[in-house]
């Protein structure tokens, strides 16, 4: 019951631990409604993606960095717009290459959004309260 | 004829009614018999008296019948009596009145029973008299008019013959007469006479006795001029011919006619002519031919004429006509003939054409010259042929004239141009003369042509000899010289003076000045040489020298000249000849072998081929290049020293060098010692006159092929390192693509670990610290941006290399306020823009124009000079062909000794506290315009700000 009025989580892609304490406490500065759920390589992340078929809540919204470890970020993004059900989370890569081929080749893959992570640490949290603002609230996707 | 039916038709009657009597007689008997018996049953008494009655009864019929009969008979026997009386009298009456006498006589005796009035009148005797007269008295008397003949007529018209003869009779007085007798038999009243009509046809036989005199006049007259006549009736196709014509034609009267008969009598090879000419006239052409027949296997001339006959609606219904005969004409003209080519014969030395024509004007006969001269065969020079053969400009004249003279019947003589049988026009003089038979008549000409051409064309060279010597002497750049022996006085031509320069009209010439002119090296071969020909040692006289002309030059003179005049010891005594400046043709000579020399020596091998592959000529490097001495090539062809050309790939070499081709190709030539030579080959082809040549140049490339060889190794080596290279270059650009990849990431990482925690130190114990210790984070957080920075311009420099550029159209002012879109607002605020474009578009790859703009344009802001304004202009124009695209501030500026480092990485005039900057922006902007393909500068100095520019393509 508690379950259901939580609202959706945020799965966080993410293998450098720097920017992953840096984006969770980023995003935990804010105060966010949505729970942070991390995977820290693609395999996780679809690991995480598959126990939405034994119950478990999609999330509103994938943050994926590129360079991961085992499976890559673009190959998980392609993966999930290749999913039936998959294919509807918004997905915004958060990545530190501002790289034009990595660029063209994540909205190739059909990605909702890309961002270049900040250094300046003000800006990053920035991102974060604009990500969760856009995608969880303001936005909306078919069930 | 009326007595025997009478006669008949009574006996018949009296055959019927006997037989019916009889017949009744025998029913009476039979029936009356069995008619008592059935009535009287056995009584005898009764039957007795009833045969009586039946007696009676029979006598009493019986003799009425034959009272009945006899009666009939008796009045039948009166009305036969009164019509044979009728008879009689109409008969007689009728006799009486013919016009023609009739006589009846006794068939036996001949008596004449009977003479009508017309024989009363033609005999002159009475009827009485004649009835007692013999008919011998009637009679010439003579044999075969006698009564003995006469009564043999009768006799022979009583067996029932009708009979027509002619009989001479005489009249009372004794005059005779021709009498025709038609006698026959006659049956009058069952007697039998014979009965003869007689008619005078003492006229007839005077007309007949005419006509025969007549016809035989006239057959007379056609034997005496061999003239017989014939008629031909169309419908029946019947042919009636003359005595005369049977007489001509050798043919008995007693053979039917018709056209058949005709035909076969004429000469088979005239047969055809005939018949058509016959069809012909049928259509209303005139008939007039000659033709012969043959009569007795021997051959006859006749001449026929004939006019078509017409009925009244005139359709032609018959043809008469007249055949001569005129084998007698033909037979002279043959003789003359004969003599003719008799004479021809033996006068085959004689040029002269003979000919002759008929009446009509159609040349009959001409002898073997003219043949000869005109060619063709014997009949197809007859007729009017020769017309055809004169010359156009002389025909109508000549035609003309003999016209006239054929119908004057006069000699002529004319003078025309006849085709010869090899298609040249000759002259021929020729005279006709009447042709007579032995009668006097005109039967054309006969007439002899001369072949004058070579008479009229020695009169026309006489005419013209002198001027045409004059100006062919002229025409061929000569002077003529007249050298009096004995004198040495020369008489010359003026262009013999004007040849040396000298005005003819002044100029006067001796043996000695001609010596004196000559050229010292020439003289004394010259006199030898005339000294020679004087003497008779040399046939001719034919030498060149060279002559001193007035302006003291020297030219070539060619003198040809004879001696034509010797006195009577056989010196020479005069001598002619010309001068012929041959100045320009030896120039030629040497110029030629100047020319000669040059192709000999040439390097370029030369081979002049005919078109069929041999060799005409060939220098000396092409026998050198070979190892073959040049007879030894000169008896070769194309395909012995060429393998790859054989016999039929030279033809159609040939002939696409004739059509115009001019290949030059490389091919392999053997040598002698079977050495292969690579050969580079230049051909054209080459008409000189009728001859064709190609014309080969030809040049030995075993060097040069060396040096291709070396090259194409080259060059493969240079590839091989090229692509060598590039692998290297590939890999290195990969490398680097790796590493500013890495560095983006890998080094950004920490950047943002270092800045984050900066920051959340400070945040977490910011006020635990003094100024000091804030100060401490604030230079790691400055380091971290400078180094963000750093990091980013590091990646963009080297991404410029890598980046994929395209051309487009870029509108340079758009460009620009994108570009400015760029800078901060605080920065654009302050600042003034202003923009001097003359070109607004340009060819180039957008993105490398906005980073180069916009770098600058940082460029220029960062440099701004304290407390002024700052002023940035955008300019552009063309220059060279190129787009020249400057952005200008009014800022520091800079020494333009630095001018070469400021465009290197990492190269900075200021310190860092003074303006911020990695020393990365100007590289990009350099490196960029690279890509591009233009090239950037500046111009500056301290203080007065600067100016850079970049040249990019158009």
């Amino acid at each position: 019951m508690t379950q259901q009025e939580l609202p959706p989580p945020i799965l966080l892609v993410e293998d450098n631990p720097v920017d992953l304490d840096l984006t969770r406490r980023a995003f935990s500065r804010k105060r966010l409604a949505n729970p942070l759920e991390v995977a820290r390589d693609g395999e996780e992340a679809l690991a995480y993606l598959a126990r939405w078929e034994a119950g478990e809540p999609l999330p509103a919204v994938i943050l994926l960095d590129i360079k991961l470890p085992r499976v890559d970020g673009l190959e998980v993004l392609e993966r999930l717009k290749a999913h039936e059900r998959f294919s509807k989370i918004p997905v915004v890569m958060l990545t530190s290459s501002d790289d034009n081929a990595d660029l063209r080749r994540a909205y190739d893959l059909g990605v909702n959004s890309y961002i270049v992570k900040p250094v300046d640490f003000g800006k990053f949290m920035a991102v974060a309260e604009q990500i969760e603002l856009y995608w969880c609230v303001l936005n909306r996707t078919p069930r | 004829m009326t007595d025997i039916g009478v006669a008949t038709s009574r006996r018949i009657s009296a055959w019927q009614v006997a037989l019916l009597y009889a017949l009744f007689g025998v029913l009476w008997i039979l029936a009356s018999d069995q008619l008592l018996l059935s009535l009287v049953g056995g009584d005898f008494a009764m039957l007795a008296r009833l045969q009586t009655y039946k007696g009676w009864f029979f006598i009493g019929v019986t003799a009425l019948a034959l009272y009945w009969l006899v009666r009939r008979a008796v009045a039948e026997a009166r009305e036969a009596e009164r019509l044979l009386q009728q008879t009689e009298y109409s008969f007689r009456a009728m006799l009486e009145g013919m016009r023609d006498p009739v006589f009846i006589h006794e068939p036996e005796s001949g008596r004449i029973l009977y003479a009508n009035n017309a024989a009363t009148a033609l005999y002159g005797y009475s009827r009485e008299q004649l009835c007692s007269a013999e008919m011998g008295d009637l009679s010439q008397g003579e044999e075969p008019f006698t009564q003995a003949r006469a009564l043999e007529w009768i006799h022979r018209a009583r067996i029932g013959e009708g009979l027509l003869f002619e009989w001479r009779g005489r009249h009372r007085d004794g005059r005779l007469m021709w009498l025709e007798i038609n006698i026959s038999r006659a049956q009058v009243g069952g007697e039998e006479y014979v009965l003869a009509a007689v008619r005078n046809i003492d006229e007839r036989k005077r007309i007949e006795a005419e006509l025969r005199r007549s016809e035989e006049s006239y057959r007379l007259a056609q034997a005496v001029a061999k003239i017989g006549s014939w008629q031909v009736d169309i419908p029946s196709g019947l042919l009636e011919w003359s005595d005369e014509t049977y007489r001509i034609f050798g043919r008995s009267r007693d053979m039917p006619l018709n056209l058949d008969v005709f035909y076969e009598a004429v000469h088979p090879e005239d047969r055809e002519r005939v018949r058509a000419a016959s069809e012909a006239a049928l259509a209303g052409e005139p008939f007039d031919i000659e033709h012969r027949i043959v009569v007795d296997g021997g051959i006859k001339w006749v001449r026929e004429r004939a006019e078509l006959v017409r009925d009244e609606q005139g359709q032609p219904v018959g043809r008469i006509g007249t055949v001569q005969d005129v084998s007698e004409r033909h037979a002279l003209e043959d003789a003359q003939r004969q003599l003719l080519a008799h004479l021809d014969g033996v006068a085959n030395a004689s040029p002269t054409l003979f000919w002759t024509s008929g009446p009509d004007g159609r040349l009959d006969w001409v002898n073997r010259r003219w043949l000869e001269f005109c060619g063709g065969s014997f009949e197809d020079q007859l007729g009017d042929a020769w017309i055809d053969l004169i010359h156009p400009l002389d025909r109508d004249v000549s035609v003309r004239v003999y016209r006239q003279a054929l119908a004057a019947r006069k000699p002529y003589s004319m003078e025309y141009r006849l085709r010869h049988a090899d298609g040249s026009y000759r002259w021929l003089l020729e005279r006709g003369m009447p042709r007579l038979d032995a009668d006097g008549a005109f039967m054309g000409f006969i007439g002899s042509s001369l072949d004058v051409t070579r008479e009229r064309a020695v009169q026309e060279a006489l005419w013209t000899s002198e001027e045409r010597l004059r100006l062919a002497l002229d025409a061929a750049n000569q002077g003529l010289y007249d050298t009096n022996m004995k004198t040495g006085e020369v008489t010359v031509s003026a262009r013999y003076a004007s040849m040396l320069g000298y005005d003819p009209s002044s100029f006067v010439e001796t043996h000695e000045s001609w010596l004196s002119r000559l050229h010292p090296d020439d003289r004394e071969r010259v006199i030898e040489r005339h000294r020679k020909y004087i003497s008779g040692e040399l046939p001719d006289y034919r030498v060149e020298f060279r002559m001193a002309t007035r302006d003291a030059g020297w030219k070539w003179i060619l003198s040809v000249g004879g001696v034509v005049e010797r006195d009577a010891e056989g010196r020479a005594a005069r001598m002619i000849g010309t001068h012929t400046d041959i100045d320009a043709l030896k120039r030629t000579e040497a110029e030629l072998e100047r020319f000669r020399f040059i192709v000999e020596n040439a390097g370029q091998e030369l081979y002049l081929v005919r078109p069929d592959g041999s060799f005409f000529y060939v220098n000396q490097t092409a026998a050198d290049s070979l190892g073959y001495s040049r007879s030894e090539l000169l008896a070769m062809s194309v395909p012995d020293i060429d393998p790859m050309i054989d016999s039929e790939a030279w033809r159609v070499h040939f002939e696409a060098l004739k059509a115009g081709d001019l290949p030059r190709f490389e091919t392999v030539h053997v040598s002698r010692s079977g050495h292969q030579v690579p050969k580079e080959i230049k051909s054209v082809y080459l008409r000189m006159g009728d001859e064709e040549y190609v014309c080969g140049f030809a040049q030995d490339i075993t060097e040069r092929k060396q040096a291709d060889e070396a090259l194409f190794q080259l060059n493969a080596e240079l590839e091989r390192r090229v692509v060598e290279r590039t692998a290297q270059l590939e890999a290195a650009n990969k490398e680097l693509e790796a590493f500013s990849y890495s560095v983006s990431h890998d080094l950004k990482a920490p950047l943002r670990g270092i800045a984050g925690y900066s920051q959340l130190l400070e945040e977490a114990c910011g006020d635990r610290l003094d100024d000091g210790e804030r100060a401490f984070i604030a230079h790691i957080r400055r380091g971290v941006g400078q180094m963000h920075e750093l990091i980013e311009d590091l990646l963009a420099y080297s991404r410029e290399d890598r980046r994929h550029t395209e051309r487009h159209v870029v509108e340079l002012r758009p460009l620009i306020e994108s570009v400015l879109g760029l800078i901060s607002d605080e920065d654009r605020r302050c600042c003034r823009f202003d923009f001097e474009l003359e070109v607004n578009t340009l060819q180039t790859d957008r993105d490398g124009l906005g980073l180069i703009l916009r770098n600058l344009c940082e460029n220029a802001v960062k440099f701004a000079k304290d407390g002024e304004e700052p002023r940035i202009v955008f300019g552009s124009c063309e220059r060279d062909g190129k787009v020249l695209v400057w952005v200008e501030d009014n800022g520091i500026g800079f020494d333009m000794k630095y001018h070469d480092r400021i465009f290197d990485i990492f190269q900075r005039l200021h310190h860092a506290e003074t303006y911020a900057g990695t020393g990365v922006g100007l590289a990009l902007v350099s490196k960029a315009a690279q890509r591009l393909g233009g090239r950037v500068w500046a111009e500056s100095a301290p203080g007065a700000g600067a100016r850079f520019f970049v040249e990019l393509p158009r």
